[in-house]
């Protein structure tokens, strides 16, 4: 077996007891690993009606054949997947980091979690064995970089990776997640830590010596000398590196992706470039950033930041673009200190930043609107742009202070039926993140029906919109670039670049890289080098098809009415009348259609016809 | 030679169109460094923002697709440009 240790370890955390299963050919071919290989996994095990912070649901971290051996670029990534506690149907977040890579390295495909543990405890790895150590010195009291420190002292191995939880998933914030190497290695969306605090697990640590064997190292060598040789040239590769994903803010704020004052405004300039990195902007001069890179990454995306003497000194890692976005211009918050500091606390306490952010936006909003109170915040006046509000929002979050602050704790779908607001900006409980689509119509449809709730990650059609083509699909309408602003062909182009995704989060790579040269054709040569197999694109991309037709059916299975559903907020149905996208219209009912009609899903349900061609007659 | 021309997002508003059809003499070689500097030096506009002249013209903030593949994976600049292909122009930045 080659990509692969074809094993799953098992842990039950109410019997304390610790098993291996064997991962079987079949289902390494119809699922591959990571996202898909979890949805499997929970479609079958969790059974419908289950409380997402009871025991019976399951918490799964994963990675895929590309990791572990055959350092691809882009591969230091891994999954972690269960039912979410924010949104109730399948949850799924993506993580960077070291993590992916000593996972594997320490022999395993998956770690499959279950049950309650009486007491706090967390998870030892290391070189195909694993044991329960107890954790009650650490819970309720180390944010997620003093638990990391704790346990790597503990073991007396530096070199140990950590995923851990902090206060917020321990408090059971709905949208915690772990933050890993320091905030390097962040899996925050969906509430994956709070699932992790609910089973009373305050980390997971691994280290691994073993290299997984790899079918055709000639071949899998010859592939990447040749994408290395595009991606260390491409544009994007040294954009990426120079400025980071800070780089993408002033060109959003003019595009209107960018999310501005809770959606409601359409430019925003000048804060835009206090937020920035690029010629004449601020991120670089004021924050110091130095690149820094996941495993088997020559782009090196992330950003080292220390910041002394300052009211926001912090010494971690800077916030990226969907932070910047949703804690900063979403809340019109300029002070880019500010914003660095609330990435940190929310690193260090666990909580999602792009859930924060869009929660502290929706606050701002119904603090305006007389909705909340300053009593109601313990003191706080929330005011648009209030950066000292926003940091004390924060604490209170985490921390679970107060009656409002423990409700925005419980999600945005939650706070706004408690709070009687209106048409609040989440589809199926996750807040719609710094995408706003009505800026790239194939993200409306995209962010309306990703099955995990609101995601820019979840399909990423916009990359259609700026270049990227999906000639492997065999469709001429995916063979040319689309026009952001035009409706055509944005249904099929949602269905076909999540079907992509899926795929990405399976074997899994980092996303960005295909901007830099890893094509559909390209990651199927890897997969087959890796693996041994002889599988062709279209053949990747019906399974790809498959993962997300599992997904929906855990949807449909744990309560989902795909018609009421898959929905987009409708603030997002009228066109800004100024800015980068003014005037676009968006005829949403059509787009949705035209991608029910591709996926050959009758009102957002699978066909028969559709899940038994895909061999899932189990769902039936 | 005819070779179409397609502008989006940000390049598109700098422009100031949609698309523009470049007829070019066909005993000549095109590369898109060729296509690119007619660009600049035709349109008449300040496109500094996303083309440079330094050493003839200098890729900074755009994505440039030929015949709908990145020219990253042809021979970038260097790829050739024939009759009837279809270049499009894209603001570089992108991602998550
Ligand atoms: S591009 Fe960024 S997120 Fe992707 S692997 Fe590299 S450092 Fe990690």
């Amino acid at each position: 077996m080659s990509g692969y240790w074809g094993k799953v370890l098992r842990v039950d955390l109410t019997e304390g007891k610790i098993t291996i299963d064997s991962l079987p050919e079949e289902w390494r071919k119809a699922y591959i690993g990571g996202t898909g290989l979890s949805a499997k996994i929970l479609y079958d095990e969790v059974p419908a009606g289950a409380d997402p912070l009871g025991p019976e649901n399951l918490f799964i971290f994963s990675v895929g054949p590309f990791q572990g051996g055959s350092k691809v670029l882009g591969s230091g990534r891994f999954t972690v997947c269960a039912k979410s506690p924010l949104t109730g149907i399948f949850g799924e977040s993506l993580g960077g980091g070291y993590n992916a890579e000593e996972f594997k390295k320490a022999g395993f495909d998956a770690l499959v979690v279950k049950g309650k543990s009486q007491k706090p405890v967390y998870l030892w790895i290391h070189d195909g064995e694993a044991e329960l150590k107890d954790a009650s010195h650490l819970w309720g009291k180390t944010d997620t970089f003093e638990t990391e420190d704790a346990i790597k002292d503990e073991l007396g191995d530096r070199k140990v990776q950590v995923a851990p939880i902090g206060p917020a998933a321990e408090n059971l914030v709905r949208y915690a997640g772990l933050i890993c190497n320091y905030g390097h290695g962040c899996a925050g969306r969906t509430g994956m830590g709070t699932v992790m605090g609910s089973k009373n697990l305050k980390a997971i640590a691994f280290r691994g010596t073993q290299t997984v064997p790899i079918a055709r190292p000639e071949e899998l060598e010859k592939l990447k000398k040749e994408l290395l040789a595009i991606a260390k040239d491409a544009d994007f590769t040294k954009a990426n590196r120079e400025l980071g994903q800070a780089m993408a803010v002033v060109p959003r704020e003019e595009n209107g992706l960018l999310p501005m004052k809770n959606f409601l405004l359409d430019r925003w300039p000048d804060g835009a470039k206090k937020l920035g990195a690029g010629e004449g902007q601020d991120f670089n001069s004021v924050l110091k950033p130095k690149p820094d890179a996941c495993s088997n990454c020559i782009m090196g995306c992330h950003r080292r930041v220390t910041i002394s003497k300052d009211k926001y000194a912090m010494d971690s890692y800077g916030p990226e673009y969907e932070t910047l976005g949703m804690i900063g211009s979403d809340c019109l918050i300029d002070n880019l200190l500010a914003v660095n500091k609330a990435n940190e606390l929310c690193n260090r306490y666990s909580l999602d930043t792009i859930e924060f952010g869009g929660i502290c936006a929706f606050a701002m909003e119904a603090y305006e609107a007389g909705k909340i109170t300053k009593d109601d915040l313990g003191g706080i006046e929330l005011k648009w742009g209030d950066a000292d509000a926003m940091l004390a929002l924060l604490e209170k979050i985490a921390k679970r202070e107060g009656d409002v602050p423990r409700i925005l704790g419980e999600g945005m779908r939650v706070a706004a039926e408690k709070l009687g607001v209106s048409d609040p900006l989440h589809v199926n409980g996750a807040v719609v993140p710094a995408h706003d689509p009505r800026a790239f119509l194939s993200m409306a449809v995209a962010t309306a029906t990703s099955m995990k709730g609101a995601s820019h990650l979840h399909g990423f059609p916009e990359a259609i919109e700026l270049g990227v083509t999906f000639p492997e699909t065999g469709l001429k309408e995916l063979r040319e670039p689309l026009d952001p602003h035009s409706p055509t062909h944005k249904g099929l182009a949602a269905a076909k670049f999540q079907d992509r995704m899926a795929v990405c989060n399976s074997v899994i790579f980092c996303f960005f890289y295909e901007f830099s040269g890893l094509d559909f054709t390209r990651l199927t040569g890897f997969l087959n080098a890796i693996t041994g197999w002889d599988i062709l694109p279209q053949e990747l991309l019906k399974t790809g098809e498959r993962i997300i037709n599992l997904m929906n059916m855990f949807n449909i299975k744990h309560g989902m009415k795909p018609s009421r559903d898959y929905q987009l907020p409708k603030r997002f149905l009228t066109p800004h009348p100024k800015g980068g996208a003014a005037n676009v219209e968006m005829p949403f009912d059509d787009m949705l259609n035209e991608y029910y009609s591709v996926r050959d899903w009758p009102n957002g349900v699978p066909s028969q016809g559709k899940l038994k061609e895909l061999g899932l007659d189990f769902c039936l | 030679m005819t070779v179409i021309v397609k502008f989006f997002a940000n390049v598109k508003k700098l422009i100031g169109k949609d698309e523009i059809t470049l007829n070019l003499a066909p005993s000549r070689h095109y590369r898109i460094r060729d296509i690119l500097q007619e660009i600049a030096e035709h349109q008449n506009k300040d496109i500094s923002p996303f083309f440079t002249k330094e050493q003839g013209i200098h890729l900074r903030t755009v994505r440039v697709v030929l015949n709908g593949r990145i020219i990253y994976s042809l021979d970038s600049l260097e790829a050739t440009v024939q009759d009837g292909d279809r270049i499009a122009i894209f603001p570089l930045l992108a991602g998550g």
